[in-house]
């Protein structure tokens, strides 16, 4: 005997409480205060729901060439994170490019990940990690217009849960 | 769903029954001690898609449920090197531009060789296209399942 037939139509109308490392604790609300097990197969149990991040849509933007610009601006209020940036390069030519993350102007001083490397001839450049975008912007500079195009991976922090 | 064998940190009390008293955490109360849950793992999604001379979709999600794309490999079983394309798009029509330039671009793969890439790029409403120079490309996919 169990508490519920469906596990997922369950999980989908219960409380949940939000806990660390993003793992949700799923269990019966009794009396508004506390979360008791669910019966489930004639045992008590309790239940976790591994849940991820919530991720941005982001398409390939263009990095220009004639001075640095945004890529990736900073949320309006706190924090995101940037895992994954794939700059490709579409000709048939080495392309020099620089990565910034800076707040208000894009310098040698706040570069990472590249700073004037070249992505190959019809190469892909990759850098993966954990940036965190607030208040500062993601910039990008290439060597050459129309050569550089980049798909910038964006999430909210690891214990944002939706 | 698969399950597994979790301690959570809490109160034990009245002798051996599996199930401890509750324990407050943060102004709500867990209750705790060793139990048996089951954890929800995430949906994988994994397939080989043939590379035509066209531009065609081969892989995406739609906003509603959307997929992390994990791995790429672009394969080359023929004899001599190809090149391909990828674009990343908004829908499942169309024909990429350089500007929907997305991982690879012209990118030649050796006779008996491949291309391949690791990382994590949400598919939210985003389709992968792809184009070869000539046939017997194959793209493998591998993506997971996230929140929508």
């Amino acid at each position: 005997m169990s508490d519920f037939g469906s596990f997922e139509d369950f999980i989908a109308r219960t409380p949940k409480a939000v806990l660390p490392e993003s793992v949700l604790l799923l269990g019966y609300y009794k009396d508004g205060t506390r979360y008791v097990p669910f019966l489930l197969d004639g045992d008590n149990r309790l239940v976790m729901q591994f849940v991820t991040p919530q991720y941005y849509a982001r398409s390939p933007k263009v990095i220009i060439s004639a001075s640095a610009g945004i890529l990736e601006n900073a949320p309006a209020s706190g924090t995101k994170v940037i895992t994954n940036i794939n700059v490709v390069n579409v000709t048939a030519n080495p392309v020099t490019l620089k990565l910034h993350i800076a707040e208000e102007e894009a310098t040698d001083y706040n570069v990472f990940g590249i700073c004037g490397g070249e992505v190959a001839a019809n190469g892909l450049f990759q850098w993966e990690g954990e940036l965190v975008l607030g208040p500062e912007a993601l910039w990008g500079q290439a060597g050459t217009a129309s050569a550089l195009y980049a798909t910038v991976t964006v999430r909210d922090e690891r214990d944002t849960v939706r | 769903m698969s399950r597994l064998i979790a301690r959570l940190l809490g109160r034990r009390f009245d002798g051996d029954k599996s199930v401890d008293a509750a324990v407050k955490v943060d102004g709500t109360y867990y209750t705790a001690g060793k139990m048996q849950v089951a954890e929800l793992r995430k949906r994988y999604y994994s397939a080989p898609y043939i590379i035509t001379t066209s531009w065609a979709y081969k892989y995406g999600a739609q906003a509603a449920s959307p997929m992390l794309l994990r791995r790429l490999e672009v394969l080359n079983p023929t004899a001599g090197a190809l090149t391909f394309q990828l674009a990343l798009m908004t829908a499942t029509t169309g024909t990429p531009t350089t500007s929907k330039a997305f991982l690879a671009w012209d990118t030649s793969v050796g006779a008996a060789d491949l291309w391949s890439w690791e990382g994590e790029i949400p598919l939210i409403g985003r389709w992968i296209h792809a184009k070869a120079s000539g046939s017997g490309l194959v793209l493998l996919v591998v993506a997971e399942e996230i929140d929508a």
